[in-house]
């Protein structure tokens, strides 16, 4: 009985955790925003997550809209195209 | 690249003064993309002409092309990701062209925008950063969502709102949004994002005459592959924000601003920002 015992008490315990496991998966908040400083929180996240100018130095390059245009003004201006292919979107950092 | 080469100076300098830049997606070059014909036709061209000069070729490629429209150089993109490399590459081109430095002749613009759309659309930003642990690229990333007039009902309290009032966002709505929620990786064909768990609620803080303040919370657990290839990876993230909004035959939303309390991947963290950003209008 005492094995059986021990194996009933394993097997709940283990779907306790199982069971707690599945309910807390998702990652705790370390520190939940009241609603009191709901928006003071949610400003500065975002204020402190946004792209920032270095992280856009990217649109300092004066890219062409097409590689026909591109070729256009490279036969015009004689300088040379630098073409930079892809998969995905660059301009928005999903590459 | 983005965050890497193309944001040292050296490489812009360059770029700008000696070159015609472009950039051009895959998807976009494919035979249903949105590339003009021309540019799919000349791209084409030149790929078999550098294949048989024996040059690299790959669809994630650095090139550089002769004003007459041959290609002269190339490298892959991760030797090309070495700024110390593209820059060399980029000299032998001015060595080799005679080119003198000038201008840039196209005036450089903000590359990510929002996008057109209708008149009293509701337009979201949302901005994906690492924070710790790794599990996803470096830089930051971005994407534009957008409500049309007639959906943005589906984002607030149904009937007329009170403190206290809770609602659940209409679930199609929500997963326009939670689905851009995952750090920079290498798969971004969001049709591939498996929702596995998704939440966001709103409960009324304020009302004062027509103007409304409440609470968003949201739950996402997701399955998001790295690259494109099945590798169980899943985003798991709760986020918090806020709603502002005037009641009326036509809600009109004044702020709407989320940020993720923990998001991870990979077994790394990483953050999400979302506000709210002015439309182009159509």
């Amino acid at each position: 009985m005492q094995i059986q015992y021990h194996s009933l008490f394993r097997g709940l315990a283990v779907a306790v955790c199982l069971l707690a496991g599945g309910a807390i998966s998702l990652p705790a908040a370390e520190k939940e925003p009241t609603d009191a400083d709901l928006k003071v929180w949610t400003d500065g996240k975002v204020a402190q997550w946004r792209p920032t100018a270095a992280e856009r130095r990217f649109d300092e390059i004066g890219w062409s809209e097409s590689l026909t245009a591109a070729r256009q003004l490279s036969s015009e201006s004689g300088r040379p195209v630098f073409l930079f292919t892809l998969d995905g979107r660059i301009a928005i950092g999903r590459c | 690249m983005r965050t890497g080469p193309f944001s040292q100076t050296p490489v812009i300098e360059k770029l700008n003064a000696c070159f015609v830049p472009v950039y051009l997606s895959q998807e976009d070059l494919a035979a249903e993309g949105t590339a003009l014909a021309s540019d799919k036709q000349a791209y084409q061209q030149m790929i078999r002409e550098a294949a048989g000069k024996g040059l690299s070729t790959g669809t994630v490629h650095a090139f550089v092309l002769a004003p007459e429209g041959h290609p002269l150089d190339s490298l892959h993109v991760a030797e090309a990701a070495k700024a110390k490399t593209l820059l060399a590459m980029l000299d032998r081109a001015i060595a080799k062209l005679k080119v003198e430095a000038g201008k840039p002749l196209v005036a450089p613009k903000p590359q990510s925008c929002a996008p057109e759309c209708e008149p009293g659309s509701l337009v979201l930003h949302l901005t994906s950063r690492p924070l710790a642990g790794g599990g996803s690229w470096d830089g930051v990333s971005e994407n534009w969502i957008v409500y049309e007039p007639g959906e943005i009902g589906g984002l607030l309290s149904p009937g007329k709102p009170a403190v206290g009032m809770t609602w659940k966002i209409d679930e199609k709505l929500a997963t326009r949004l939670l689905t851009h929620v995952y750090p920079v990786t290498e798969n971004n064909d969001v049709t591939k994002n498996q929702i596995l768990e998704q939440s966001l609620t709103g409960r009324v803080l304020s009302v004062e005459g027509n103007r409304v303040l409440a609470r968003l919370d949201g739950r996402l657990k997701m399955r998001h592959n790295f690259y494109h290839k099945d590798d169980g990876n899943t985003v798991e993230a709760t986020l918090t924000g806020y709603v502002e909004f005037e009641t009326g035959e036509r809600p009109r939303i004044k702020s709407l601003k989320l940020a993720t309390q923990k998001a991870t991947y990979g077994g790394g963290e990483f953050g999400v920002a979302v506000t709210q950003a002015a439309a182009a209008s159509r």
